[in-house]
């Protein structure tokens, strides 16, 4: 799942042009829940004042030289002007020799984008004292070869509902102390869940200068199992064929049983005009 | 010959573009996701307004005691019969697998109102039968009585069908009771086909469609196009069967009233039904309401209001327009702007879905009928001519025993 796709740290906007629209790429590194990262560029234009996305644009990206063996892959941009990539095992050394990193994007008419980061990782817990349920979140930072806690960064606390992450108290966003760390208190009661009331906690570092984007779920059993009650079957206008309500089965029949059996009664009535003639024919026979 | 003949023509052609549409699919109609009823269901609708003429001039005129009405009622009734026989079969052609038409017996949801027009359209249809069988049994007799002025197969059939009317008091007065009870009971089933018609566009919420004034609307006018088709019908019969001393010019007199009655009453919810949505112009609604009135379908919006309804009501307004040919030209008018009405009431709606597709091809947002289409809806308004035709050339058109009765209580 992207996590969010604010500029990372740099921008370049290519040389103005009369003839081409000022195209602008963004580099945006993600991670998600410490074990899975990958990279996600964007690339848009501005024409008639207007921001278009760029699809199909060919871009080659690379990890801290512009240089082939340096290449993490060749891509195109999509649909939305987005292309993904993940960084090759080939690079595996090069990514664990250094604490920060630069990512370099460039497209085939030179517009070239920057983007570094520094690792980072996110931590996530919770407590239950007292009934009272909290949340608490740690950002770390590789730093000499350890991790140590990263301060003043700014993450989301959420509960994973069906479309977004609805917050988990009053506060839209959190700032780590000088542990690294965030505590917010759980203040959703009652929050329908599956079957087992689990929720999934959510921690989000969006498109930090620093660290890039970090996210880290964790499931808790504080929701409760909602059962819906969708009344399928039951007889309704709406229900399937046999199931309609026995106020319109009624109403139908008794009209159709009343038109009809006049209709009956009318053929009834055509069968002894046509007794009387045979008779009346009989009767004045010579 | 040559009419019947031209007919017949007509009729051939759009058999063969059903051939077509039966062996390539619905793919040679223009009918695509968007517009998935065209001028079938237009065509549809068009023939239940029509077949109501049957309640209108029989039953509600006979009911009040109008006793100048009865030498049209034949013609009413057949023009019913022959209308809602083609409002059936129009419908089954609007299905691409006309074969799966037994599973709306099969399977049928009671909930559906296309299941309750099912129910009311075959009703409908036997009631106008018995409404043109049984004014017609005394008429048997006086035709079986002529039958060396006739080919064989017709006596066989006068014979057939009504060889056992002998005339006698408790025959007539069994007669007389079932047109009473047809009469009576003709009126809710015809005021429940087109209502029902109606709503098979009124309880969706699309714009032009979501109205609550629908039922009324359709039978207001059902009864405008009915009386449009009497009129015609009459002006035809009269000149080329020489009804002249039967359909007399007191007949189109009246005719010209009720039909400026019943296009002013038309009117009246046409205005209603385009006026307060314009004044409200709800966002759903513009597209479709500013396309009527002066976007692709104004020429033909303007041509139904103007040709069906406000130039009919001026020329029948003066005494001389109530004379036969001006009113024959009326009911031409009526009779066209209510095909095109019916149109447009079915067709532009669908051309502004609620949730309209991303990317949706060209020829979904506009639709002109594929010229099988046509060929198959000229057909079937072809063969309800042609059925007609059949029916004057074989049985009398205007009710002889019940004439001659009304001269009769008149002298």
């Amino acid at each position: 799942m992207l996590l969010g796709f604010l500029p990372l740290s740099a921008s370049v906007i290519a040389q103005a042009d009369s003839t081409k629209p000022e195209v602008t790429v963004t580099i945006h590194h993600l991670v998600v829940n410490n074990n899975f990262q990958y990279l996600v560029v964007d690339a848009k234009a501005k024409v008639s004042n207007r921001w278009q996305v760029m699809k199909n644009l060919p871009v080659k990206l690379f990890l801290d030289s512009n240089s082939t063996e340096r290449l993490i892959s060749n891509l195109q941009t999509d649909e939305t002007g987005k292309a993904k990539a993940i960084i090759p095992a080939s690079l595996k050394s090069a990514w664990d020799a250094f604490t920060t990193h630069k990512f370099i994007a460039v497209t085939a008419d030179g517009t070239t984008a920057e983007s570094a980061i520094t690792k980072a990782k996110i931590l996530i817990d919770t407590a239950n004292t007292d009934g009272a349920r909290t949340v608490n979140v740690q950002v770390m930072k590789w730093e000499n070869n350890v991790w140590v806690p990263a301060k003043d960064v700014e993450l989301r606390i959420g509960v994973k509902r069906l479309g977004g992450e609805l917050k988990i108290g009053d506060e839209e966003t959190y700032a780590t102390d000088s542990t690294g760390s965030v505590s917010a208190e759980f203040k959703r009661d009652s929050l329908p869940a599956d079957e087992k009331g689990n929720l999934s906690l959510v921690a989000k570092v969006e498109d930090n200068d620093n660290y890039g984007s970090l996210s880290i779920e964790k499931t808790v059993p504080w929701g409760v199992y909602f059962k819906h009650e969708n009344g399928f079957g039951e007889r309704a206008l709406w229900a399937s064929r046999g199931k309609a309500p026995i106020w319109l089965y009624a109403m139908a029949y008794s009209i159709i049983v009343a038109v009809w059996g006049t209709l009956l009664y009318l053929i009834s009535l055509i069968v002894k005009i046509k007794k009387v003639g045979v008779a009346t024919a009989k009767q004045t026979a010579p | 010959m040559i009419w019947t003949g031209v007919l017949i023509a007509i009729c051939l052609v759009g058999a063969y573009g059903y051939y077509r549409q039966l062996t390539k699919g619905l793919v040679v109609t223009n009918m695509r996701d968007y517009v998935s009823w065209g001028i079938y269901i237009s065509n549809f609708v068009f023939f239940v307004a029509i077949s109501l003429v049957g309640s209108l001039i029989t039953a509600i005129l006979r009911l009040a005691n109008v006793r100048w009405s009865t030498p049209l009622t034949r013609i009413a009734e057949i023009i019913a019969v022959s209308a809602i026989v083609f409002a059936s079969i129009i419908i089954i052609v609007d299905m691409g697998r006309p074969e799966r038409f037994v599973n709306l017996f099969v399977y049928g949801r009671l909930q559906s109102p296309i299941i309750w027009d099912v129910v009311v359209i075959g009703t409908y249809f036997f009631i106008s039968c018995f409404l043109l069988y049984f004014p017609l049994l005394p008429d048997l007799k006086i035709l079986i009585a002529n039958k060396n002025k006739q080919p064989k197969w017709m006596s066989w059939m006068y014979r057939f069908m009504g060889s056992f009317w002998k005339g006698t008091v408790s025959q007539f007065k069994m007669s007389h009771k079932a047109i009473t009870i047809l009469c009576i009971m003709i009126i809710p089933v015809a005021f429940a086909i087109h209502t029902v018609t109606s709503w098979l566009f009124a309880t969706t919420y699309r714009p032009g469609w979501d109205s609550t004034n629908f039922g009324a609307y359709f039978i207001s006018g059902a009864f405008l196009v009915g009386a449009g088709g009497v009129v015609v019908a009459m002006y035809v019969f009269r000149k080329f069967y020489r009804l002249e001393k039967y359909i007399t010019e007191m007949h189109f007199e009246k005719m010209g009233r009720v039909v400026v009655l019943l296009a002013l009453l038309y009117l009246y919810f046409n205005i209603n039904e385009y006026l307060i949505p314009a004044f409200k112009m709800k966002k759903p609604e513009e597209a479709h309401l500013t396309n009527l009135f002066a976007g692709e379908f104004a020429p033909v919006f303007w041509f139904a209001i103007l040709v069906g309804m406000i130039f009919p009501i001026f020329i029948l307004l003066f005494k001389k327009g109530r004379k036969p040919l001006p009113m024959f030209i009326v009911g031409c008018m009526v009779v066209v702007g209510a095909w095109f009405k019916r149109y447009l009431i079915v067709t532009p709606t669908l051309l502004h879905p609620f949730l309209p597709m991303d990317n949706a091809p060209e020829n979904f947002k506009h639709y002109f009928p594929s010229w099988e289409e046509w060929a198959i809806a000229m057909g079937s308004l072809a063969g309800a001519l042609l059925v007609i035709t059949f029916f004057a050339r074989i049985f009398p058109i205007v009710p002889i025993h019940e004439t001659i009765e009304e001269d009769e209580t008149k002298s």
